[in-house]
């Protein structure tokens, strides 16, 4: 089924959704149009260069700025006016969370978790022998990595069923990181949690995520499971003499000194590659995450 | 080489530093000549040489104290020749503020010696402002009082006068050997860029000036997160958390605020006033003894009505200033994407959007307007008791009032997000303080003084009302904004 078609049948019953959305600042359009949807149970992972507009979707679709244009809705709920029982079915961790930073972590987490009805204060305790956190330690004084997992656990803590995630893993070790992405899959496999994060890191993506979003320069390029990319883009090169039959809507485009075209390509709804890649001469190779989004960005 | 040595401390300025200094500079100058063509007593090259040196004070603090930030750099930098330029990008500019106006005002049949030393003190003091560590700026309000008491009890020469000379060539040598040091100390500092209390004030300019308006207010200051770092750990704030949660959404709301509107534990709170209420008042304590011996006498309510002014300074100070901190420390919150607005729009439990509405702003403004009452309080009751007249109990109020008054529309204009931009707050709070000074100096002269500066009185009448006036406009506006919105937890643009 056609992404955008799906996004939009989607959206009724969808933990979260946007239509149309639109922002910018000081005159820069910073999302253009964005639609999407995500699937009940589904891992999202929102990929796109630094600057393509990541953290503004996500707060947008959060409620967290008011879009010049556009709807966002939390379960149903307008993302502006959530109710109370939707905030408690939710979790966001921002970017370099700094929230609360005169509070220990273990003052954090109480603090916080007297507003949620499903707050896990055993997993709070294990959790944070588990990672090592000084939890009598202020927040302010922690390393951006122990701050960032503190915040994990805040958001893991209520139980969420929908878990929003802006660049989590970008102050965690390897190690760390490896352990986040294993209590995500776990969430997302055992408790049926949605996942939306978002990262630049394509192999994280590749681990835990079932479906892909890209967004580059405010629009969503792609937006499909991660195991179709493969199955259904491609990169096409034409020789200098075949340029002029190279397909108008692709992804990407790109000349090279010889006249060559380097495009990047989608199956139609058939199912069929554009027919310049039957050409005599035309070459089709296969992409991998990492190299779509390289092609794609770049 | 030496025109652009000349020319440093302006060009090495950011622009709205320019602005203000521009400003300031040119209304000294227009007040010097003013009192050139309308003075008519004979002293009036020296009275012309003080309206000058008030401006060369600020000229030394915003425009030369900031050449140890190119000398830093050069050090740090490793750029060679760097830290003698930037010591001769100081001091030759000095010379020429003081030489031109002085040869100017000598040829004018001014006291050249006199009106010199003036200048220098005032240049010196700037650059030692600039210079000395934030924390000591704790005392610049005390400071205006300060000087006129002492002055006026230890009967210190003033311009004109025998040994007015000496007094000041040593004052001016004490200040130059105080600046050296803090140059020499922060051009020694392992770190010379970091931020803290004892770091000096041109560090704050820095931060300062990459904004204007309250974004760039607040940058001067550390935010919340760099406090707290800064902190030692024994000054840790001992928050009391245990009515926070969904049945107390105010008192929880004043936890996610953090700062001084954090409800503390017992313990927490008398520690922290120690710390901020402790060296003010054992140096007032000083400055009381001193003044109680010298008068031969204990401390008594002739010595406190004495000192009267002082402590309406003072008051209006801590009024001043509790509204500063609270404006910025608010505007640094909504203006941050990844602290507690998020988490708060999120949070459940805390009620309705007209119930975070009103509980928001009673947690912002309690605190703040809480201490201002206090301070109020305090001061109108001392003015009662030492009888200070009508006019200097109106004054206490009423400068009490408008620092509330602007605590309540900028807090509505932050939350409501639509905070004065560029111009707007600076000139706000510049008037405010203007007209907090003129009115504590006016009403707290001696009543048939105050008489006759009746045309002067009705003009500052005229001057609060109008002030009054747009801070209500400023309120209503931000107000309009907070209802507007859909949440109050929406970050305001940078």
């Amino acid at each position: 089924m056609n992404a955008q078609l799906r996004d939009i049948t989607q959206a009724n019953d969808s933990p979260l959704a946007v239509h149309g959305l639109v922002h910018g600042y000081e005159g820069t359009r910073v999302l253009d149009g964005v639609d999407l949807a995500l699937a009940p149970g589904s891992v999202l992972g929102l990929i796109g260069r630094n600057g393509a507009g990541k953290s503004t979707l996500i707060r947008a679709m959060l409620g967290l700025l008011e879009p010049q244009a556009g709807q966002a809705q939390v379960f149903g709920e307008p993302a502006l006016g959530l109710s109370d029982a939707t905030k408690g079915r939710l979790a966001y961790v921002p970017q370099q969370p700094e929230a609360l930073a005169w509070l220990s972590a273990t003052q954090m987490l109480d603090y916080v978790g007297r507003f949620y009805p499903n707050w896990d204060s055993g997993f709070v305790k294990g959790t944070l022998a588990r990672w090592d956190i000084p939890a009598s330690k202020l927040l302010a004084k922690l390393s951006p990595g122990e701050r960032q997992r503190v915040d994990l656990i805040r958001a893991l803590a209520s139980r969420p069923d929908l878990l929003v995630l802006d660049e989590p893993a970008a102050a965690l070790d390897p190690v760390a990181r490896r352990e986040l992405l294993r209590e995500v899959a776990l969430r997302a496999g055992e408790a049926g949690t949605t996942v939306l994060f978002s990262t630049h890191i394509v192999s994280d993506l590749e681990r835990v995520a079932s479906e892909v979003a890209f967004l580059h320069q405010g629009r969503l390029l792609i937006h499909c499971g991660v195991d179709e990319t493969k199955e259904r883009y491609a990169r096409l090169w034409l020789p200098a003499r075949l340029a002029a039959a190279a397909p108008s809507g692709t992804l990407s485009r790109r000349h090279h000194g010889d006249g060559s075209l380097c495009l990047v390509v989608e199956r139609d709804a058939g199912g069929l590659w554009p027919e310049a890649a039957q050409l005599g001469g035309a070459r089709l190779d296969a992409l991998g995450l990492e190299d779509l989004f390289v092609e794609i960005a770049e | 080489m030496n025109a652009a040595i000349l020319q440093a401390p302006w060009r090495a300025s950011p622009r709205w530093t320019r602005w203000y200094m521009g400003l300031i500079l040119t209304a000294a100058t227009v007040a010097a000549v003013a009192i050139g063509f309308f003075a008519h007593r004979a002293s009036w090259p020296l009275l012309a040489g003080s309206a000058l040196a008030f401006g060369e004070f600020f000229a030394g603090m915003f425009l030369l104290a900031p050449g140890v930030l190119l000398a830093v750099d050069g050090r740090q930098l490793r750029i060679p020749v760097l830290q003698r330029a930037a010591v001769a990008g100081m001091a030759l500019p000095a010379l020429v503020m003081i030489g031109v106006p002085t040869a100017a005002l000598g040829v004018a049949g001014g006291p050249v010696v006199d009106i010199a030393c003036v200048l220098a003190m005032a240049v010196s003091s700037g650059l030692l402002m600039g210079l000395m560590p934030r924390v000591l700026c704790a005392f610049i309000g005390l400071l205006p009082m300060m000087i006129r008491t002492i002055g006026m009890q230890l009967h210190l020469p003033e311009p004109g006068e025998p040994g007015f000379v000496a007094l000041a060539l040593g004052s001016v040598v004490g200040t130059l050997v105080l600046s050296a040091l803090c140059w020499w100390r922060q051009l020694r500092d392992p770190e010379p860029y970091r931020q803290g209390w004892w770091q000096p004030m041109v560090l704050q300019f820095r931060r300062a000036n990459r904004a204007s308006g309250w974004a760039g207010l607040a940058a001067g200051l550390p935010d919340s997160v760099q406090q707290i770092r800064r902190q030692p750990d024994w000054l840790r704030p001992m928050v009391d958390l245990r009515p926070a949660g969904p049945r107390r959404p105010r008192y929880s709301l004043r936890v996610a605020l953090g700062g001084m509107f954090m409800p503390m534990t017992v313990a927490g709170r008398a520690r922290q006033l120690a710390v901020a209420v402790l060296p003010g008042t054992l140096v007032m304590a000083m400055l009381l003894l001193q003044a109680a011996r010298h008068r031969g006498g204990g401390i008594s309510w002739a010595l406190v009505t004495d000192w009267a002014g002082m402590f309406a300074w003072l008051g209006s100070f801590i009024g001043l200033l509790v509204t500063l901190l609270a404006v910025m420390q608010l505007h640094q919150h909504w203006q941050k994407h990844n602290a507690e607005l998020p988490l708060l729009a999120l949070l459940p439990g805390l009620g309705t959007p007209r119930q975070v509405r009103r509980e928001l702003l009673a947690a912002s403004l309690l605190p703040g307007l809480g201490i201002q009452s206090g301070v109020l309080i305090l001061l109108l009751a001392l003015a009662l008791r030492i009888h200070l007249g009508w006019m200097a109990e109106a004054a206490v109020l009423l400068t009490q009032v408008a620092s509330m008054g602007v605590l309540v529309a900028f807090t509505l204009s932050v939350v409501g997000g639509r905070p004065l931009r560029g111009w707007g707050a600076g000139v706000c709070c510049t008037v405010c303080i203007v007209l907090v000074s003129l009115s504590l100096s006016l009403s707290l002269m001696d009543r048939t003084a105050a008489a006759s500066h009746a045309p002067w009185v009705a003009a500052l009448a005229g001057a609060w009302a109008l002030f009054l006036l747009v801070l209500g406009w400023i309120g209503r506006r931000g107000w309009h904004g907070l209802v507007q919105r859909r949440h109050p937890f929406l970050a305001n643009p940078g």
